[in-house]
């Protein structure tokens, strides 16, 4: 048979082939179907993942924080900070970048905000989480306070999780998954103590040994009176001639100074003018308190301590350190008497402070009472109270996700 | 005139006769699939919702109580209210609530997941929902429990019964401080 006796020969042949294409259309239908599916299940995941490691991040800088020089931290490792001009400067990464970078190859061009150690910094390239996530922290003072000097201890952290993008097989993804919060932290210096002995009201009974002690301040004075001129003259009272050699230091000898103006100028000492501090401060501590040493311990109703101890001790009622060596700070809050007994040393500084409130909620100071029995030193370390320091958590002010829409 | 004219239209009506008979076999061993097809499509929307809802509602919920707006997350009759003041026009929190998702309020109304943002109405978020419980007893951790069922009959599997989902929301601003946070 020739073509021009069958015309119609091959219509078998256009429907085979519309067949076909209609199973190939199908076909890739279903595929697209599956990459779809198959995107947004791991999208999913992985956005999760992101905003996990963004906690991370916040819950590693409330760790770190304590440590940290806020000043040096703002200005980062060149000591000079680069400004807020950049978009974004707060965070990490701009999310723009964050997305589109390779995680393990990134470093940060600007050091500002990046903890450091040593000379270099903590997480060059982030922290390296399983699963090829990462997540970026940085510091910033907060918005009420200029940019490159922190005054009151409080500072934002924002961080930054990355979860990298599948960049290989058939229906891989170029965007990483980026989540972003940012915590205002408050680093807790306010018992940052400056002497020896600090002590916080309008009167107290002290009772001294004739000698064999010493409070030393080194190059701060031995004493500092914070609430009232009528502490000095209490403290200056109670000395028997001679004794004011015990108390050597910065500023003659008692070296004893008022420190109340300093104190109220401060944002971050003033706080202990008001009553909610202390009963805010009493009232959480039982929870926050830690067995180990060196650890933060709280004799709620009084006690005593033997043998060494390090870190932070706060004690109510009426307390005894005996044949004790403290390394740290002590604080006394009233409600009994502080006894330091023989062989005592304590390298730090001793806090102490009787407050109570009024009908109105107005402070109330009560007398102090302190007495030392034999030989006692007290020498000024502020070292050692900076390192019992860092056993106090940071304050959160607050805590949000941000979103890109955000004003960042 | 070729002697074989007509055989085409002959060739054309076999063809057809014979697709529609192996159409209809293929039609016949494609339905059970299809059915099945058809309640696992069910199933898997119910399941996204399932899926779904915990990580949005946990973006929504857990910065709760930033900047200390009064009662952060409180659970008043079915409706549960979260509150937080985390943007303002400079970028951050400015004493109050007025910016989008600043003081939501999510329910459950019939079968629909429904939230409202600010002053608005309430708007529909996940459909085919049996249930949503909210537990705000620990001030710390919220729990939640979300359920779901498919939104239509089932051929194969008539019988399958709502699934819920119970997750804890952390709520990160009510996290307890040993220091007081505006003395």
């Amino acid at each position: 048979m020739t073509r021009k006796d069958a015309p119609d020969c091959g219509f078998t042949l256009v429907a085979v082939l519309f067949m076909i294409l209609l199973v190939m259309a199908l076909s890739v239908y279903l595929c697209l179907l599956l990459a779809n599916e198959s995107t947004t299940t791991s999208s999913l995941d992985s956005e999760l993942y992101s905003l996990i490691l963004a906690e991370d991040g916040v819950e590693y800088a409330r760790s770190l924080l304590p440590h940290l020089e806020l000043n040096q931290l703002l200005a980062g490792l060149d000591g000079k900070h680069s400004g807020t001009s950049t978009p974004q400067w707060r965070n990490p990464l701009s999310f723009e970048l964050a997305r589109g970078i390779a995680p393990d190859t990134w470093s940060p061009t600007c050091d500002d905000g990046w903890p450091a150690s040593n000379g270099s910094l903590l997480l060059p390239s982030g922290y390296a989480a399983a699963g090829g996530g990462r997540f970026y922290i940085r510091f910033s003072n907060n918005p009420t306070e200029s940019a490159d000097e922190d005054r009151d201890g409080v500072v934002l952290i924002r961080s930054m999780g990355v979860t990298a993008a599948n960049r290989s097989g058939l229906f891989h993804s170029s965007r990483n998954n980026v989540s972003l919060v940012e915590a205002s932290f408050r680093q807790e210096r306010v018992f940052d103590l400056p002497a020896a002995l600090v002590l916080f009201g309008e009167g107290a009974n002290f009772e001294w040994p004739s000698e064999g002690f010493e409070f030393d301040g080194t190059v701060n004075p031995a004493v500092e009176a914070v609430g009232s001129s009528q502490m000095i003259d209490s403290f200056l009272t109670s000395l028997a001639p001679g004794q004011g050699a015990c108390f050597p230091g910065a500023g003659g000898t008692p070296s004893v100074r008022d420190s109340t103006a300093s104190y109220m100028a401060s944002p971050i000492y003033r706080r202990v003018f008001d009553t909610r501090f202390w009963q805010h401060f009493q009232e959480q501590l039982p929870a926050f308190t830690d067995p180990h040493q060196p650890g933060l311990c709280f004799y709620a109703n009084g006690g005593g301590i033997t043998g060494s101890f390090q870190g932070f001790l706060v004690a109510r009622g009426d307390f005894v350190a005996s044949g004790a060596s403290i390394d740290g700070l002590v604080l006394h809050l009233g409600g009994g008497r502080l006894t330091l007994g023989a062989d005592t040393h304590i390298r730090g500084a001793i806090w102490m402070s009787n407050t109570d409130s009024d009908a109105e909620g107005n402070m109330v100071h009560q007398p102090l009472d302190l007495k030392v029995l034999g030989s006692v030193t007290v020498v000024y370390d502020a070292g050692a109270v900076r390192r019992s320091l860092t056993l106090l958590p940071p304050t959160q002010l607050g805590w949000r996700i941000l979103f890109p829409e955000m004003k960042l | 005139m070729p002697k074989n004219k007509g055989a085409t239209l002959i060739e054309a009506l076999l063809a057809l006769a014979i697709g529609w008979i192996l159409f209809m076999v293929f039609l016949g061993a494609v339905s059970p699939v299809q059915s099945l097809a058809w309640d696992l499509s069910a199933l898997h929307d119910r399941d996204s919702t399932l899926c779904l809802g915990p990580p949005l509602l946990c973006k929504l919920i857990s910065p709760a109580g930033n900047n200390r707006p009064r009662d952060g997350c409180l659970e008043e009759a079915g409706v549960l209210h979260v509150r937080s003041d985390t943007d303002g026009s400079n970028g951050f929190p400015d004493g109050d609530l007025d910016e989008s998702y600043e003081a939501i309020s999510i329910r459950r109304n019939a079968t629909d997941l429904q939230i409202k943002s600010g002053g608005g109405s309430f708007q529909p978020v996940f459909r085919n929902v049996t249930g949503f419980d909210a537990d705000a007893t620990d001030p710390l951790l919220l729990r939640l429990t979300l359920g779901a069922q498919t939104d239509k009959t089932r051929i194969r599997m008539p019988e399958t019964e709502p699934v819920q989902v119970s997750f804890q929301v952390y709520l990160w601003n009510h996290r307890r401080n040993l220091f007081e946070e505006n003395p």
